[in-house]
């Protein structure tokens, strides 16, 4: 049986006046049915442009794929025309995105904007649609559902429109569900109702989430599996109970350190130093070379293919057999 | 929603009273003297004292006010001093060609507008865009007057399709209603382009399309929705500079309307006219607007629950 989605050598930038810019080089990697993986990476990584790209999102834009395949349930959807990916949308791939307080049309009433989908996707009639939102709307754990379905947006707090959006976007059963930062945006009792909620609506229906997330505490929450993404970049991949037990790359290492923890005596963070580089001014080699605290020679002139180790991956020379060897001989 | 309506209609008396107050002012700050003007250049001091208590101007001003404010209500608004006839009876002659032309020419602005500024937005960048948009330009620097010359000259004098001028059958109304709204068709065109390109970037329109809403549905059911509030003001500026656009037009054409009686009472210094045409100009702008604010609360369900 095929992955439930399999993304292979993803490229995808923007057109800008200074010619075509990529922000994601070539990544690779797969979600399975009843698995929730979650994608980790700072701002400007590229994970949100990977979020798109799998929904092809890039209406209004100069955004672009540029090469590779993104499989769902086998199927190339690069080769789908618009049409047939409208279709899926919203169907078979859903999104939930970062701000609930704009993600919702402001003067569109709840139940237009809750039966819209459903009556395009399910083809019930206006009626039907309206009593199965109602459902939906109660089965994410809004009270007075009834009464939500009249109201705007603006009427509704930041944690309700989320619940809202998750009920909009679970409403026709879709297999895949990308959700990009779904808690940023919201306050912290909020953001752990909301990763319960999703939890469960998985456990009842088995479907495969994408998670896209900056925060490695709402991946240790709920996901299987972890996909670390650095400029534009896969640099390590790992079960999410491994990924924090064994961290090998030193950019993971960073991240989990610079993670705030309960019952730690320390009274400053540790950060990582110096910030993404730009995409219009990559560093040779390495991407993370210039902020890594273990960069050698090697990883300023060339750039590491991911490595394997069983099931954890990474994009890291100091986990080269051949380099690993030389550093033998130099310092041994 | 009745209850917002309600509100701004009582708000609108306060408003009424300092506009009436105005108007009622001009008649005193016209230079010279009113009773004399009226009683003519020979008049002896006796028959101007007379003038004066026949138009009250004998009486204390605040009474002066009180009794023009009681008159304007009841339909009184004195007589021409050109041919005698009770000033609401020639406005009431007048008014409604004035509406039909000014309402005929903002719908054809308004839809005509809208379509090409959607039209410009879908196809940002692309020759319908560009064929729109010089649409536009053309519609806001040609003057209205020239457009209407130019109309006249073409479709009455060489194709003799429609009448000169005249306001009689609905021939005589197509080409000033056309002259009068083109400039603001092609302003609500630009703005309609403008804000449309501006929803379109919008949050809520990627989340439409992750929903696997196609472009119909994205651009009607929900971008086009929260483009017309800009929309809206501008045509609703614009309505109330047609009444004073008209005014032009409606010379161009001879259109028996209330901007012809209007230049005509001005040439002829007939005071209680031109007086009871700016209240009246007055009036109709403050409806304008006060229709607007209900569009807006119609457009945006913020503005209604607040």
């Amino acid at each position: 049986m095929p992955d439930l989605l399999e993304v292979k050598n993803l490229k995808t930038g923007f057109h800008t006046e200074n010619g075509f810019l990529p922000v994601v080089h070539g990544i690779s990697f797969h979600v399975n049915q009843g698995e929730i993986v979650g994608l980790v990476g700072e701002s400007g990584s590229g994970k949100s442009v990977t979020s798109l790209s799998i929904l092809r999102l890039f209406h209004d834009t100069h955004g672009e794929i540029v090469d590779g395949g993104i499989l769902y349930k086998g199927e190339n959807i690069l080769t789908f025309s618009e049409k047939k990916m409208t279709k899926y949308r919203g169907k078979e791939l859903s999104m939930i995105f970062q701000e609930p307080m704009t993600a919702l049309n402001p003067v569109l009433k709840i139940g237009k904007q809750m039966r819209e989908t459903i009556i395009l996707h399910l083809g019930m009639s206006k009626k039907e649609a309206h009593q199965y939102a109602i459902e939906k709307l109660k089965s994410v754990g809004i009270p007075r559902a009834e009464q939500v379905m009249e109201d705007y947006p603006h009427q509704l707090s930041g944690g309700m429109r989320q619940r809202v959006i998750i009920a909009m976007q679970i409403s026709c059963n879709p297999s895949l569900l990308i959700a990009d930062e779904p808690t940023t945006a919201l306050d912290v009792t909020i953001q752990a109702q909301i990763l319960k909620l999703m939890e469960e609506i998985q456990e009842k229906t088995n479907m495969g989430i994408l998670l896209i997330t900056h925060d490695l505490g709402v991946v240790a929450e709920i996901c299987d599996r972890v996909i670390v993404m650095y400029a534009g970049r896969i640099v390590e991949e790992a079960t999410a109970v491994e990924l924090f037990e064994n961290p090998k790359h030193p950019y993971t290492k960073g991240l989990i350190e610079s993670a705030p923890k309960i019952g730690s005596k320390k009274d400053r963070l540790n950060s990582i130093t110096g910030t993404v580089p730009n995409p219009n001014n990559m560093p040779k080699g390495c991407k993370f070379a210039p902020r890594c605290p273990s960069a050698m020679p090697i990883c300023h002139e060339k750039e590491p293919e991911l490595m394997a180790d069983g099931d954890h991956t990474m994009r890291c020379w100091l986990f080269d057999e051949e380099v690993e060897k030389k550093g033998e001989m130099q310092y041994g | 929603m009745w209850q917002y309506i309600v509100k701004r209609l009582v708000s609108l008396i306060p408003l009424l009273l300092v506009v009436s107050f105005i108007v009622f002012m001009f008649i005193h700050i016209i230079p010279g003297d009113p009773a004399r003007l009226l009683a003519g250049k020979d008049a002896t001091a006796e028959e101007v004292e007379m003038a004066r208590a026949s138009l009250g101007l004998d009486k204390p001003l605040y009474e002066q006010y009180f009794v023009y404010l009681k008159d304007t209500l009841t339909g009184d608004m004195g007589y021409s001093v050109k041919s005698g006839a009770a000033v609401s009876e020639l406005i009431g002659d007048r008014i409604l060609p004035t509406l039909g032309l000014t309402f005929l020419s903002i719908i054809w602005a308004l839809v005509v507008g809208i379509l090409i500024g959607v039209i410009s937005a879908v196809f940002r960048n692309k020759w319908l865009d560009h064929l729109g948009m010089f649409i536009a330009v053309s519609g806001i620097s040609l003057p209205n007057f020239w457009v209407g010359l130019v109309l006249i000259q073409l479709f009455s004098v060489q194709l003799g399709i429609f009448p000169t001028g005249g306001a009689e059958g609905w021939k005589s109304y197509i080409m000033p209603s056309f002259a009068l709204g083109a400039g603001i068709m092609a302003m609500i065109a630009r703005f309609t382009r403008s804000s449309l390109v501006e929803s379109m970037k919008q949050d809520y329109i990627r989340m439409g399309r992750a929903k696997g809403l196609g472009s119909r549905q994205i651009i009607f059911g929900h971008g086009l929705k929260n483009s017309l509030i800009p929309v809206v003001t501008v045509a609703g500026l614009q309505f109330g500079f047609l009444l004073g656009g008209s005014v032009v037009v409606e010379t161009v054409f001879s259109f028996p309307g209330l901007g012809t009686l209007l230049i005509d009472s001005i040439q002829f210094r007939d005071y209680p006219v031109v007086q009871a045409e700016i209240l009246l100009f007055a009036f109709q702008f403050i409806v304008v607007n006060m229709i607007i604010d209900i569009a807006y609360s119609y457009l945006n369900p913020k503005i209604r629950y607040e």
